[in-house]
């Protein structure tokens, strides 16, 4: 069977047939307890062996997703599943004939633990740590080749853009700063190495403080002008269901208008209205000549 | 040779049995001396031949790979030494105190004393005292469990991992690199569960 790739190593790891993900070689995922292979998933396993139900490798999901689905994608350099929710929506080559609508999906985490991929007592979160816990007890300060560690004041890009319609994915962009904490656990403890079960004393004075291991980002987007050739189909539908709307929108309104004006002269111009108006008009006369006589 | 070894015998202290009418030391009594106090590199005994115990800081260091099974002898693992990094703070345990720590544990007869070693650390690094008290009390008051951990942790440091601190390249970094520690750690007695899983190869931020 051609795999369409150049060797083993460059087969995908997900692949969806009929809505369903498999995996194309032994996959391993992290459930947050256990180390878990997966070649598939299988309905008569345990929930604990379903972990790649609905994940997608990153590129491309079923097609018809709704802006509340939540995508998942199988993170393989975490080996983690990271799910996504919806964000926004935008589009490609606005104004153009193939203007196509993308919509944006935030990640729900930068990863967070991610120990159990490296061996290593490491977290991935946003640049900066922005938005990280705080040590209350925390009185050591970071320094980055002698710099004061600046933490960061607002959110790093951890995104998925993905054509809604066809599925397909025209952007993935991730930036974090991934920091180790000997111990794994934020502390501070003053010279007190009975909390200190590492091998390392001369690391006591970095024991349980989150310092920068590394920054890392990665973007990656597919061509506009190609990705909205591909999808010019969709675009033509897309455009075709905004013009129905738009013209069904100006002729609802034109009738909504016309209604009115017409329920508006029918009022004005309804014989039973102008006959008790002219009634009213004579008892009024009478009235008033009633009160001539009695004067 | 049995006046050498009688000679040593009183020299050192050993209060082995005397076999056959001849005094010896036994390995514990010597590996106890020097492993806790250097008390034979420092302290050799010139009425044999001060050749084969030269005065020394460890026994690493007397050099002669024809005595032993294993060459020589590189690691330097005498207790003093990883007790305080400057001479004058090394801290010593008599031969007594080592052979106590050794051979009587709270367990006794029911756990292999490298397994014993693991049963300790555990209840000190969760800071059960009642159960480290035990220990101290079975060792003897010449043992500070404190300074005796943090002995164990610098000679861990040292000896397994070369150090706390290394350069790493890049390219290491993103590709791997063969670590040297794996090997010494994944070792030990098979039959008795010890760790033999541990990859050589380190990845610290891509996985494969």
């Amino acid at each position: 069977m051609y795999t369409g790739s150049n060797g083993d190593d460059e087969i995908g790891y997900l692949r969806i047939v009929n809505q369903a993900s498999y995996a194309n070689k032994l996959t391993e995922i992290n459930n947050g307890t256990n180390l878990v292979n997966i070649t598939q998933p299988d309905p008569s396993l345990d929930i604990v062996l379903q972990e790649l139900n609905a994940v997608s490798g990153g590129l491309q999901f079923p097609p018809n997703i709704e802006e509340d689905d939540q995508l998942k994608i199988y993170d393989q350099r975490n080996i983690k599943v990271v799910p996504y929710t919806h964000q926004s929506s935008s589009s490609l080559k606005s104004g153009d004939k193939n203007e196509l609508q993308v919509d944006t999906f935030a990640g729900m985490s930068h990863g967070d633990n991610v120990g159990f991929a490296y061996n290593l007592p490491v977290f991935e979160k946003p640049y900066g740590c922005f938005g990280c816990y705080q040590n209350p007890d925390e009185f050591r300060s970071v320094q980055v080749d002698g710099n004061q560690y600046q933490v960061a004041t607002s959110d790093s890009d951890n995104f998925l853009t993905v054509q809604l319609d066809s599925g397909y994915t025209y952007q993935i962009k991730k930036q974090s700063t991934v920091y180790m904490i000997i111990g794994g656990n934020q502390t501070y403890a003053v010279d007190d190495y009975h909390v200190r079960a590492t091998p390392f004393p001369h690391l006591d004075p970095i024991y349980g403080a989150p310092w920068p291991f590394y920054d890392f980002s990665e973007n990656l987007q597919a061509n506009e002008d190609v990705f909205t050739q591909r999808f010019a189909y969709i675009a033509e539908e897309q455009r075709k269901t905004k013009n129905n709307v738009i013209a069904m929108s100006v002729m609802a309104g034109f009738f909504l208008i016309l209604a009115i004006v017409t329920i508006s002269v029918y009022k004005l111009k309804d014989p039973k209205r102008r006959a008790n108006s002219d009634e009213e008009t004579l008892m009024r006369s009478a009235n008033s000549a009633d009160g001539l006589i009695e004067e | 040779m049995a006046q050498a070894l009688a000679s040593n015998y009183n020299h050192f202290g050993c209060k082995a049995p005397v076999v056959k009418g001849v005094s010896n030391c036994t390995a514990e009594e010597i590996s106890s001396l020097q492993w806790g106090s250097l008390g034979v590199t420092n302290n050799p005994n010139p009425a044999t031949n001060a050749y084969y115990v030269p005065k020394s800081t460890s026994t690493a260091l007397w050099g002669q790979p024809s005595w032993l099974p294993f060459g020589v002898m590189t690691d330097v693992g005498e207790y003093p030494q990883q007790t305080a990094p400057q001479q004058k703070d090394w801290q010593y345990l008599s031969s007594s105190a080592v052979q106590a720590m050794m051979t009587r544990m709270p367990t006794t007869g029911s756990l292999a004393s490298t397994y014993s070693w693991q049963q300790f650390l555990i209840p000190y690094f969760l800071q059960n005292q009642t159960t480290v008290a035990k220990y101290e009390a079975a060792w003897g008051n010449n043992v500070t469990t404190d300074i005796f951990v943090e002995a164990l942790r610098a000679r861990i440091e040292t000896a397994y991992f070369g150090g706390a601190f290394a350069d790493i390249k890049l390219k290491e970094l993103f590709f791997g690199f063969e670590n040297t520690f794996a090997a010494g750690v994944s070792s030990g007695d098979y039959i008795l569960g010890n760790d033999y899983s541990l990859s050589n190869w380190t990845t610290p931020i891509m996985t494969d």
